[in-house]
């Protein structure tokens, strides 16, 4: 039997992102998948140079249109760092706050997303129309929809009073609700379990040895999650990793559907210890960091890693970022063989990859 | 069966979802962040903007008195508007209307004199929470 | 650095990687920076139940770093990439893009080295190879 070579992307393959995976094909099953990038390499990171440390932020939360708050977050974190100053407790208790709903707004964009791949038209829909509320949420206290642009090396930019967070934390208790009615329409609906249960299967030990992250690794048993190290306001939130077993795309799906319901409660015990005060320190000079700093945080998507370098300048030396999608693609190559090609686009989505981020 | 003639009947009177866009437009929230304003009277042309812009998208003439901001550029995060320190520049909460022709907006305010009020900016950053 | 960071010389670099895998740290990923003209910094982020370790590597940008893909093979991604925009080359890659993952035939040879570029292994395409950065190390 002859091998076929069949081109998946990188016009939008699955996802309306670039990405080309060239697929051997037998009779019908992948054999081999290889990827092909670059189609949107912006060289974000070098952009370090023209860029002064409180414009990069505004540059860190464009690698990534969906968690703009957590890759605005983890810079900022760095940068105090290495500064040796800390975000007020209340600014570390927002960036929580906020963080956890741009988790749950990019959750409900995957689910609404892979609805759709799966062809459950109106699961999509009911997916997206929640996920408006939330970015009405973020827009109402942050001032800006989607890159929010709210933190600041020392805190953040907008402080919620007590009206605007009772009404978060009202609307978060109705998108609970509704989402529960949605669950048994995701997780136990026979075709969604058809199209997912046992495909792009990836064993714990495969998931350690290509170091995947987030809810690819955790829907394969491993209990990593960034949020454990504590960083910001998590340390107070007695926070649980979400895990699954299974390893196959119906057990990413539940990690992500259970991630979002748990990071619904985070927002809410957030409001709920919020302390008053400051949000932002007062800095007497521009920012000019020295020195070295691996600063990680969890994404959506995974661990998120940030390694900056600066020499006292008001510019960094260097950025580099390592995206959750640029760890999980060598496991989406070892999910594929064996996958039949019409299950191609779901396996593919099931890591929830982002394009952008991964190239920058 | 039950639940899903409660969700039928629900949905049949509820209405559509979605709004009527560009016929029906959803109220801005307070301070969202929209339109840059400049009220060129007050503008000193410090320049502070300027060098503060991440995405470049501004322009000060201080001999000639020009403010020039290209709206295509613009980001919308509010950091020059934090940044003024005569608090001339504010934001709209609404967003500018789509356009077919891309443009810029210029500004002709009175060039500062010579050794006048200047070196107010510059010194003295960060103020705290944004103003609204 | 806040965590434990090891310089190891390039020729113990496998060995250590290999030790560090057996006792079950996870590679997260590789970080290069430019540090003259000559020379590369690369730093390899491994992590154990949350806790980091880095090993560091000077590398000379005309010789062949060792790949740890053999070891590791997700650092097979990582090593393309910074072949693609630091010019250097890994040797014993297993997944090897040539320096054309990111790239195109005529994209500049090493964009993100500032100063000055890689050794041009292969004549310059017509146009002739410039040198990308151009700003030079004595202003930084």
């Amino acid at each position: 039997m002859r091998h076929t070579v069949i081109p998946f992307g990188p016009q939008h393959p699955v996802l309306p992102e670039p990405i080309h995976l060239q697929l051997t094909i037998r009779e019908e099953r992948v054999v081999e998948a290889l990827p092909a990038l670059g189609f949107v390499h912006r060289g974000l990171e070098r952009l370090v140079e023209a860029r002064d440390v409180p414009q990069m932020i505004q540059v860190v939360e464009r690698v990534c249109g969906i968690c703009s708050m957590i890759h605005a977050h983890c810079f900022c974190m760095g940068v105090e760092a290495l500064l040796g100053i800390e975000a007020p407790p209340r600014a570390q208790v927002l960036r929580v706050l906020w963080s956890e709903l741009h988790r749950v707004q990019s959750h409900l964009l995957w689910l609404g997303l892979f609805a759709d791949c799966l062809g459950f038209e109106s699961l999509f829909m009911q997916f997206w129309r929640i996920r408006e509320r939330i970015l009405d949420l973020g827009e109402a206290t942050t001032g800006n929809r989607v890159i929010v642009s709210v933190n600041v090396i020392g805190g953040v930019r907008r402080d919620p009073d007590a009206a605007q967070l009772a009404w978060v934390a009202a609307e978060i208790d109705r998108i609970e609700e509704e989402l529960r009615r949605l669950e048994p329409a995701v997780l136990d609906d026979p075709t969604v379990r058809r199209r997912t249960v046992g495909k792009g299967v990836l064993s714990r030990d495969q998931a350690w040895e290509l170091g995947a992250v987030g809810p690819t690794a955790r829907a394969s048993g491993i209990a990593e999650d960034m949020r454990q190290t504590n960083y910001a306001a998590y340390g107070r939130l007695y926070f649980e990793p979400v895990v699954e077993t299974d390893g196959d795309s119906h057990a990413r799906l539940r990690v992500r559907f259970r991630e979002t319901l748990a990071s619904l409660d985070l927002v809410r015990r957030a409001i709920r210890i919020l302390p008053a005060g400051e949000v932002r320190l007062k800095l007497r000079e521009p920012p000019a960091p020295r020195g070295e700093i691996v600063v990680r945080v969890e994404q959506p998507r995974g661990e998120l890693l940030y390694y900056l370098k600066g020499s006292g300048e008001k510019r960094l030396d260097r950025v580099r970022i390592r995206t959750p999608t640029f760890a999980n693609l060598p496991a989406l190559l070892a999910m594929l063989p064996g996958v039949s090609l019409s299950d191609v686009p779901v396996v593919t989505l099931s890591i929830d990859p982002c394009i952008s981020c991964t190239e920058r | 069966m039950f639940e899903l003639t409660a969700v039928l009947l629900r949905n049949l009177f509820r209405g559509p979802a979605t709004r009527r866009y560009p016929h029906t437009v959803r109220e801005p929230f307070p301070r969202t962040r929209g339109e840059l304003e400049n009220e060129i009277g007050r503008c000193t042309f410090c320049g502070l903007c300027v060098r503060r812009c991440p995405s470049r998208c501004l322009e000060v003439d201080p001999a000639a008195g020009v403010w020039r901001w290209d709206p295509f550029a613009c980001i919308y995060c509010g950091v020059c508007v934090e940044a003024c320190p005569v608090r001339c520049l504010s934001q709209k909460e609404t967003g500018r209307r789509p356009a077919t022709a891309r443009e810029t907006v210029l500004l002709q305010g009175t060039p500062r004199r010579r050794g006048g009020a200047q070196g107010k900016g510059g010194a003295g950053e960060e103020a705290g929470p944004e103003p609204s | 650095m806040r965590e434990e960071t090891r310089t190891v010389p390039v020729q113990a670099l496998l060995a250590e990687v290999a030790r560090l895998k057996a006792e079950g740290w996870r590679l997260v990923t590789l970080t290069a920076s430019e540090l003259d003209a000559e020379r590369l910094d690369l730093l390899y982020h491994f992590d154990r139940e949350l806790r980091l370790q880095h090993l560091r590597v000077a590398v000379a940008k005309r010789e062949a770093a060792p790949s740890i893909s053999p070891v590791f093979f997700s650092a097979a991604l990582v090593e393309n990439e910074i072949q693609d925009l630091f010019g250097v080359r890994f040797a014993g890659l297993l997944l090897d893009f040539g320096g054309g993952l990111y790239r195109e035939p005529e994209s500049p040879a090493a964009p993100f080295c500032r100063c000055g570029g890689p050794p041009q292994e292969t004549p310059p395409a017509e146009g002739g190879g410039q040198t990308p950065g151009g700003e030079g190390c004595a202003t930084r």
